[in-house]
């Protein structure tokens, strides 16, 4: 079986090419522009894997999609990638996260610790 | 007799009176006769110059403590004026005041040592009761520590812009490293897409070509947020007035916080007119337009309703307005606002300089910088003179 994952950006080309690098690493990728568009995958299909996501984004950022997936015992390993330098370690450490990547990052890296 | 004695006796305490007022005076007073020699200083004449009394009384005209360009400049000056021949000799000073009324103007003084000074110099003619000139008195006030001290403000007000622009990029510092990690990213991540599809032989090269030239596009976002960045971050006080348009000004602006808006949910709504052109220092305007977005900003990122609007229209002018969704200012902050150091953002976020110094950018343009009370959301207006119009530089 598959592992599902959600990635979620409102940049085209990083979202083109994660979801081209995971599902050529064997993942059933899912992709969202905004946070929104991520929340309504989730209510489709609850059964993802992992989701990265970026945290700034137009219709729904990162917290709130973070937000819903508590709300609605949603059991994904959860990652932000963000090129916020103003997010702070307290916010990131509140959020319960699995890991935070900065942007930008070592690709090869990201698809490493997400296929473990 | 005995009568004739007392009256001695009064003239001359008057005439001591005189001159113990004359000495107490701090000004410097120089009496000349009709045709310009010097006939009596005071002590603050003295002590101001450098020279005692009987050096200069009865061998000299006040040429000798006046700089002779300032004397010819101003019998250039008076010539024109007067419609007639002033020759630059004591006709300069005095051709004005014999009309009956004091001609006062800033001039240079040379002390004895060849120091220079400014003073203020009030020449008037003492006439007899008949109406004849009996002389001329020039009464001068040394401008020494007026001229230091405005010089002393003037570069405390350049030091103050500065740390407001500087304080300005400051605060902007953190979202322009986001502005840029962006697009890096993108870049990265093309650039991995492009090697791993050719190392898998998955990709053509029209493919290649494609992703290259999107690759080029984010460069040149880049580039056009650095160049925004340092326009906006450069002194641009001495710039010349050049022709340039008002809806390039606010897209230069725009450039830098456009991501910082839109990631932050915040919309953009313009509505700016296409023939606008006008003369101005573009990197000003800019500056003031990104300062009143970012008040913007500040004021409504933590709003359920975010948007800015900026529009142009002309008319015998050109009116830019900047609102936003903010619900005003009132009416007893209206008051401070303008005022240099007031601020209402918390400790460290702002310098209070910001409005103060646009002011005096759309001024030195030849504009007005204002707040529109009548508007119901919080809205600047800035007005600036077609091209045609004069403005100060």
């Amino acid at each position: 079986m598959k592992k599902k994952i959600l990635i979620v950006d409102d940049e085209a080309i990083i979202l083109d090419y994660l979801s081209y690098e995971f599902n050529y690493s064997g993942f059933y990728v899912y992709t969202a522009g905004s946070g929104n568009s991520a929340i309504e995958i989730l209510k489709k299909d609850p059964q993802i894997d992992v989701i990265l996501s970026d945290v700034r984004m137009k219709d729904g950022d990162g917290f709130a999609l973070n937000s819903f997936i508590k709300e609605n015992n949603i059991n994904a390993q959860f990652y932000f990638m963000s090129a916020d330098s103003n997010l702070t370690d307290e916010e990131i450490s509140t959020l319960n996260l699995d890991g935070f990547f900065k942007k930008p990052f070592d690709f090869d890296y990201v698809v490493q610790t997400l296929s473990k | 007799m005995t009568n004739k004695t007392i009256s001695q006796i009064d003239k001359d305490e008057i005439e001591n009176w005189h001159d113990a007022v004359l000495d107490s005076i701090e000004f410097s007073v120089i009496s000349t006769s009709p045709d310009g020699i010097i006939k009596t200083m005071n002590k603050a004449a003295e002590e101001m110059l450098g020279y005692k009394a009987e050096e200069l009384i009865d061998q000299h005209s006040p040429a000798i403590i006046h700089d002779i360009n300032e004397i010819i400049a101003r019998s250039l000056q008076l010539s024109k004026e007067l419609n007639q021949e002033i020759p630059p000799g004591f006709l300069t000073f005095v051709i004005k005041a014999q009309k009956g009324k004091a001609d006062i103007n800033e001039w240079t003084y040379i002390k004895k040592d060849g120091t220079r000074f400014p003073v203020r110099l009030a020449i008037s003619t003492v006439f007899s009761k008949d109406h004849k000139i009996l002389g001329h008195i020039g009464v001068a006030e040394n401008l020494s520590e007026l001229k230091s001290l405005q010089q002393t403000i003037a570069k405390q007000n350049i030091t103050l812009s500065e740390s407001a622009r500087l304080s300005a990029l400051g605060e902007m510092a953190g979202s322009i490293a986001h502005e840029i990690n962006n697009p890096v990213t993108a870049i990265n991540s093309l650039i991995m897409l492009i090697t791993k599809k050719m190392i898998r032989k998955e990709i053509s090269l029209e493919e290649i070509i494609g992703e290259l030239s999107k690759l080029n596009n984010l460069a040149l976002r880049i580039s056009k947020i650095i160049s925004g960045l340092r326009t906006l971050s450069r002194d641009s006080s001495k710039d010349p007035f050049i022709e340039f348009s008002i809806k390039d000004a606010i897209e230069d602006a725009l450039s830098i916080c456009n991501q910082k808006l839109s990631n932050n949910d915040v919309e953009i709504i313009l509505e700016l007119i296409e023939d606008d052109i006008i003369l101005m220092r573009p990197t000003q305007i800019s500056q003031v337009v990104l300062n009143l977005i970012n008040n913007s900003f500040d004021a409504i990122s933590k709003t359920s309703t975010r948007w800015i609007k900026i529009s142009t229209t002309k008319t015998d002018k050109y009116t830019l307005r900047i609102s936003d969704s903010g619900k005003g200012i009132t009416s007893e902050l209206l008051n401070k606002i303008m005022e240099p150091f007031f601020t209402t953002k918390e400790f460290g976020k702002g310098t209070g300089l910001g409005l103060s110094i646009s002011k005096s950018i759309i001024e030195n343009h030849g504009g007005k910088f204002y707040y529109d009370k009548n508007s119901p959301n919080t809205c600047f207006v800035i007005e600036l003179p077609l091209k045609e119009e004069k403005r100060e530089s």
